[in-house]
């Protein structure tokens, strides 16, 4: 069986240790591919690699459209294998394959936009008292970045963090979860062929710790960027600290879609399960709280009931599997002790609930699409991120009850409102404590656009502008026109 | 007074689909309306429309006499009944009826109070604290109804209840539920494909099509004269022949069918001397004689092709002398019954008030 390998340096290379890992497919569980597994000195490796690359290499003197040159190169390479890229995440990561789809092509369209963005103005020129000083701020690559990657989007988290950091010149080292490294290492043969030169773009395979650990305490890296959960954002943020390393974080969410009963019925309902179970619910910014207006819940949450339960969830490679199976054994555990936990704590199931044991599913990590009604305010599942097709529903009668209740959390990812009423839509945004907003729509993403969160959602911005400048520092320059003499001091 | 429901003019599009097509109609209060037809001709989507759960394009909804095409569904009094019954399966009988109530923040003597009473009316006493999985098909079907009763809907819209239930289940409901409803004494408005049920509970059928209405009427009406092509051949068996008008005479018209048979039909509006129209026979109107009857209008003779025993019906097919084939069918009398095999002449008889002229097209609302 063929064994995935670290891209160090520009070359395929074996962790020191030989240790491998079994990749499985979470429809069935069976190993589909091995994958070398690397250690702390694999992670040092990949830091001197990226180190001399932007120290000493061709890519710390690259120029904004020399990179953008090799970014669009790998945006069309990437493009011709969007149908293997998605097959190659629907078999690692569960889910179906019309999600994989997307997310390629989302891949794609990341890389050609921060492909455009590396030639563009950077910078400003400022107006200064001094009428013989010119003042101006450039934009340079922030230096080594180490950037360490989920599960649950495999491809796209990769290019999220990659685009970005290329064009703006930084030598990066990415590090999948090491549950679903397939089409990271995909993407690497494809960053080889497009003639970045070595070290300016490593992989490394390998746990969150050492692997992560490293990357994130190494005073050789300049920067860390994260996508993941909160407890290992909090370590990953104290490991940073020796060399005060900048950090962007991306975490979780227990995010509010609020549906007042002026709503539109029937996209409110498709988009309160879109919200939730598209990915299995395994998405940063899942609509996990669903924030109903009473008016409508008598006829609304039997609908929803109703449509949870025709949900189509298989293998993500059948044409018709609306759902996938949770990543791995080890998470529908944690997904089902949470659905447990809401029983224990008095919350009422809707429908759902249990793990899907029948035919071929038996062997795959498969939950039934979960509603809880009834849920008490200090509940786990009211409070925590569940990661799973687990959908909380409260009640309010009135706008500031469910504004209240949206803000109720210690996170601040996302968050949707559907309504007619335009002005009650600007309303609820406007004092909504999140970083990415809907109105009557849930989920659509833009590489354009900031991606974010407040509170403990994370620190910092992915995409758009924002992502990129996230990977610059910033320089300023005065420029004095007139050299000369200033009398500071009398005896010269 | 004024109708229960009231549909007027409305037209539903989905992007370029158009899934209902300018359609009027009006439901009396406490009438069994059906909306009957195939799938995609629209029934559910107008169902949807009075619902609230989707807006017309144009046209209005009037429900109780106010217009509440704009309105969302909570405004609406009505209430549905699913095809899958969108029972809650973790909860109790009593939890799924009282889940509505509960959801309005009803205090809970009322709750009781309404749900004991929907609980009565569908005899589901005894059965208040099993799950849905601990139920059959027709008492979860009672569930459903109970839990859409028991907010006192001035309409119920019931989308293909029955669907769910085997054969012999299903007949047993269909009584239920018109039962039900004269109980009630509200308004239901009932999504079927299947022609059985809706002739045999309906006090009207609305026979849809292609996202408009071919024909409302009562179950004989639409049976005994259907007036297009489609409603003949979608309910019930018939024969379509297509048909030339030769005269107009004393309230009757004469046709040449094809193969030459002329046929006197009772008067129908279109039917000019010379128009090409469709006529349909249903084949149990077609009576078969040993020997020519005495008297009256469209006495023919034919030979029987084939006989397939079916029971209580003798399923014929009998070729007339110009060629022209035609289905009849046979009541099995037993002994004292007339008994025709393939190869035998017959002498047919079709009375004129039997054969319905048809229009060819769909000419949108009719009747």
């Amino acid at each position: 069986m063929k064994t995935l390998l670290n891209h160090i340096n520009g070359q395929w290379v074996a962790a020191r240790s030989g240790a491998t890992r079994d990749i499985l497919n979470p429809a069935d569980n069976k190993v589909i591919v091995k994958a070398t597994d690397s250690g702390a000195a694999d992670a040092e490796d990949a830091v001197t690699a990226a180190r001399e690359a932007f120290d000493q290499g061709p890519w710390g003197k690259s120029t904004g459209p020399e990179r953008a040159e090799k970014l669009f190169a790998l945006a069309n390479l990437v493009e011709k294998h969007v149908e293997e890229f998605a097959r190659l995440d629907t078999e690692n990561n569960g889910k179906p394959l019309r999600e994989a789809r997307y997310d390629a092509a989302d891949a794609v369209g990341c890389f050609r936009y921060y492909a455009g963005l590396a030639s563009k103005p950077q910078g400003q020129t400022y107006s200064v008292s001094d009428p013989n000083m010119v003042c101006l701020t450039v934009r340079e690559p922030i230096g080594v970045c180490a950037q360490i990657i989920p599960w649950n989007y495999p491809l796209l988290m990769a290019v999220w963090k990659l685009a970005p950091g290329l064009a703006a010149g930084n030598a990066c080292i990415l590090k999948p979860s090491e549950m679903t490294p397939v089409s990271a290492v995909k993407l690497f043969e494809l960053i080889a062929e497009a003639g970045f030169p070595p070290g300016a773009a490593n992989l490394i395979l390998g746990p969150g710790d050492p692997v992560g650990s490293t990357l994130a305490a190494s005073d050789r890296v300049d920067k860390v960027a994260f996508t993941g959960g909160g407890v290992t954002g909090r370590k990953i943020m104290s490991a940073a600290t020796g060399n005060l390393k900048k950090v962007t974080l991306e975490l979780g969410g227990k995010s509010p879609n609020i549906v007042f009963a002026d709503a539109d019925f029937e996209a409110a309902l498709e988009f309160a399960m879109f919200g939730i179970f598209a990915g299995q619910g395994e998405v940063c910014s899942a609509g996990s709280r669903l924030i109903l207006e009473r008016k409508i819940a008598e006829k609304f949450l039997p609908r929803l009931a109703e449509a949870c339960q025709k949900i189509v969830v298989g293998d993500g490679a059948e044409a018709e599997t609306e759902m996938g199976p949770l990543v791995s054994r080890a998470h529908m555990e944690k997904v089902l002790g949470y659905i447990k936990s809401g029983l224990d704590e008095g919350a009422k199931l809707l429908c759902g609930g249990h793990r899907i044991e029948k035919g071929a599913l038996a062997a795959g990590n498969f939950v039934e699409p979960t509603v809880f009604v009834d849920v008490p305010p200090q509940a786990r599942i009211m409070k925590e991120e569940i990661f799973g097709p687990v959908l909380v529903v409260e009640l309010f009668d009135t706008e500031e009850e469910a504004i209240a209740k949206a803000n109720d959390t210690i996170y601040g990812l996302a968050g949707a409102v559907f309504t007619s009423d335009g002005a009650k839509a600007h309303r609820v945004i406007k004092r909504l404590r999140a970083g990415i907003t809907w109105i009557n729509t849930y989920h659509p993403t833009f590489n354009e656009a900031p991606w974010g969160g407040y509170k403990q959602s994370g620190i910092g911005r992915e995409l758009g502008t924002y992502g990129f400048e996230a990977y610059t520092e910033v320089k300023q320059i005065n420029i004095n026109l007139a050299p000369g003499r200033i009398g500071w001091f009398k005896n010269l | 007074m004024n109708p229960m429901v009231e549909v007027r003019d409305v037209t539903k599009r989905f992007d370029d689909f158009v899934a209902l097509d300018r359609v009027s109609l009006e439901i009396a209060e406490g009438e069994f309306m059906t909306f009957l037809g195939p799938s995609g001709c629209g029934k559910t989507t107008c169902l949807r429309l009075i619902s609230g759960f989707e807006q017309p394009t144009s046209g209005q909804i009037l429900i109780g006499g106010h217009d509440v095409s704009h309105d969302p569904p909570y405004k609406r009094n009505v209430n549905q009944v699913f095809q899958s019954y969108a029972l809650f399966p973790h909860l109790t009988v009593r939890e799924n009826i009282s889940f509505g109530l509960r959801m309005k923040k009803m205090g809970a003597d009322k709750i009781k109070e309404k749900t004991e009473w929907a609980i009565a009316m569908t005899s589901l006493q005894g059965m208040e604290d099993r799950k849905p999985a601990q139920l059959s098909g027709g008492q979860r079907q009672r569930v459903a109804l109970a839990r859409a009763i028991v907010c006192e809907p001035q309409v119920l819209l019931l989308d293909e209840p029955l669907s769910a239930l085997d054969a012999k289940l299903r007949t047993q409901m269909r009584t239920e539920l018109k039962n039900l409803q004269k109980r009630l004494g509200i308004t239901f408005i009932f999504v079927t494909h299947d022609q059985e049920e809706a002739l045999s509970m309906s006090d009207r059928i609305a026979v849809m099509n292609k996202g408009k209405v071919e024909q409302i009427g009562t179950a004989a009406e639409i049976y005994h004269n259907p007036r297009t092509e489609f409603v003949a051949g979608f309910i019930g068996e018939t024969n379509i022949v297509e048909a030339e008008v030769l005269e107009r005479q004393d309230g009757l018209i004469l046709c040449r069918l094809e193969g030459g048979l002329e046929l006197w039909i009772k008067e129908s509006e279109g039917a000019r001397p010379g128009s090409k129209m469709l006529v349909s026979v249903r084949p149990e109107k077609i009576r078969l004689f040993r020997d020519r009857p005495a008297a009256g209008e469209n006495v023919f003779s034919s030979r029987v092709s084939s006989e397939v025993f079916k029971g209580a019906v003798d399923d014929m097919t009998i070729v007339t002398e110009g060629g022209l084939e035609l289905s009849a069918l046979l009541a099995n009398a037993g002994e004292t019954g007339l008994d025709f095999h393939e190869g035998e002449q017959v002498w047919c008889l079709i009375h004129p008030n039997d054969i319905s002229l048809l229009v060819k097209e769909q000419t949108g609302i009719v009747g």
